[in-house]
């Protein structure tokens, strides 16, 4: 009896949240291998859906199995309503749902394993609409988190540690830089590309930091939006104006001007001039993309844009860039890592959930602990102490 | 030990079923089940002592039935996820004792937060050690690893 009174009820659910999602019948077909008539089916409560088969569509939509079964008050959280509005794809919204979803279980990682950070920022007041404007806020960014003289290195560490941003790399479709939300339930929060490279994902941190600090306060911009998501482009290649300034925050912040130009005048040899394939190297240094660095010399009169342009069309300068990215090691955030590790040895997660935290298969538990500062066989009683 | 329903097993004491080379006396000598989320996505490989992955191909004991795959309902989740909204566990382990509260299965776990959560439903008498199960076996083999006793996974 119970089961014909539940069915019914799963079937809308998983039918909307499909929908909500902008996917096929076919596409779930594809993932849980069965005729697109059993979709249907599932949908219409025709037909029982396994354990299996639910946790399968709860990972293909980004959502956690309790939502699926109807339990918990997910449909009035306010996060999803406004994915709903976003104009992007159906892989994208379900990218932005699990994106949603982590940040709810690092929210419940911080509370179980006591490590709750109350957020630290202080968003804008008024409304900017200069990059003067946006350069000062990245200075005084820079010295309120202590940033240093290459804060790239710094960045991620301080905003999940001093600030109280929730930071995530996750694999994205190549077009999505990355998100930022704040939320009543876990405050504020970045999403990454984890497939872009370090030099570019320090940017995107930065940028959607911007984003996080003025609130959608930027003249002639779109406004006010809970959830910011960040293509790699604006439709025709155009930016909206507040993505225009958190790009000027971003280079502004990563790049300390003075320093910055030490390190560019230090390249050059005795005729004054530069090579340009040494920009990499002040790019690595500086933990930004070469890119980055070449607009900064445009954008602070270094070199023209014309000589922007020449350069970074050169197929050789391109080549090159390419080849040197391979070896960019950029910092990764570190902290829901942490968390989930002391929930684990606090004995607050299994070995199973830990492994599905990490994104790892159990099997792989044990040579992660070994490796995480020699913590096998220490769970009994141990505390790990996190870096503050 | 004889068990007078089916045993679920876990992840965990599969793979190391395979790495410790119980797994064949274990299945063989109890009624041994795993629920189909672990059966699917969770026992693949396991790490030899070289660090190595060792693929595990679990079919010819699916298809001889000596290991009997068994996926929880719908409504059998939505009863254990009602019942514990503690959010320690994963998903295998859920699909598992979502079976035990249902069905009256036995659940083998070395894993104490798992064990806790039977405490909390009720089930406790349904779990039983990897210890007990390789004791009970003829000739009984020993656990491989302290971690299987049952005093090292009995809730304090």
């Amino acid at each position: 009896m119970a089961q014909a009174k539940k069915l019914p009820e799963v079937g809308q659910r998983i039918q909307s949240i499909r929908e909500r999602l902008g996917m096929t019948q076919e596409a779930v077909a594809e993932r849980l291998g069965i005729p697109r008539s059993a979709v249907s089916d599932i949908e219409n409560g025709k037909r029982e859906l396994s354990a299996t088969e639910l946790f399968t569509l709860a990972q293909m939509f980004g959502e956690p199995m309790e939502h699926l079964l109807g339990i918990g008050d997910f449909e009035a959280d306010d996060e999803l309503v406004m994915l709903r509005a976003q104009t992007v794809t159906a892989g994208t919204k379900a990218e932005l749902n699990r994106f949603v979803h982590l940040c709810r279980e690092y929210a419940w990682l911080e509370e179980a394993t006591g490590e709750r950070r109350e957020p630290d920022l202080r968003p804008v007041r008024g409304t900017l609409s200069t990059w003067a404007q946006a350069w000062r806020l990245a200075d005084e960014e820079r010295k309120r988190l202590g940033l240093g003289v290459t804060p790239a290195h710094e960045l991620i560490p301080a905003l999940e540690e001093r600030a109280g941003v929730k930071i995530l790399f996750l694999p994205l479709n190549a077009d999505l830089s990355g998100a930022s939300l704040w939320s009543k339930d876990f405050g504020p929060a970045v999403l990454v590309n984890k497939n872009h490279v370090p030099g570019r994902r320090a940017f995107t941190t930065a940028h959607e930091y911007f984003h996080l600090l003025t609130e959608g306060r930027v003249a002639s911009s779109k406004g006010p939006e809970r959830l910011h998501v960040c293509s790699s482009e604006g439709p025709d290649g155009k930016k909206d104006s507040a993505d225009k300034l958190a790009d000027q925050f971003a280079a502004h912040l990563l790049l300390p001007p003075e320093h910055f130009v030490e390190q560019i005048r230090a390249l050059q040899n005795e005729k004054g001039k530069i090579d340009p394939f040494d920009l990499n190297r002040v790019g690595q240094y500086f933990g930004v993309s070469t890119q980055a660095v070449l607009v900064q010399m445009a954008a602070r009169g270094m070199m023209s844009w014309n000589q922007y342009k020449k350069i970074y069309t050169d197929p050789a300068f391109k080549e090159r860039l390419l080849r040197d990215r391979g070896r960019e090691i950029g910092k990764e955030p570190q902290r829901f890592r942490d968390l989930a590790m002391k929930a684990y040895l606090m004995e607050r997660v299994s070995r199973e959930r830990l492994a599905e935290l990490l994104g790892i298969n159990v099997a792989e538990v044990s040579e992660v602990l070994e490796n995480y500062g020699g913590v096998k066989g220490m769970r009994d009683g141990v505390r790990l102490t996190l870096p503050h | 030990m004889v068990l007078g329903s089916l045993c679920l097993i876990d992840a965990d004491v599969t793979i190391d079923g395979f790495k410790y080379s119980y797994f064949e006396a274990l299945v063989t000598g109890h009624a041994i089940g795993m629920c189909g989320w672990v059966r699917t996505q969770e026992v693949q490989f396991y790490k030899d002592a070289s660090g190595a992955r060792v693929a595990i191909d679990l079919t010819t004991y699916v298809t001889t039935g000596v290991l009997q795959v068994q996926d929880a309902t719908v409504v059998e989740l939505h009863q254990f996820a009602s019942a514990y909204r503690g959010g320690a566990l994963g998903r295998g382990e859920s699909e598992s004792i979502a079976m035990v509260m249902s069905r009256g299965y036995y659940f083998c776990t070395a894993d104490r937060p798992a064990v806790k959560v039977m405490k909390q439903l009720g089930v406790l008498s349904q779990w039983v050690s990897l210890e007990e199960l390789l004791s009970s076996l003829t000739p009984p083999l020993p656990i491989p690893e302290p971690k299987f006793s049952r005093a090292a996974a009995q809730p304090k």
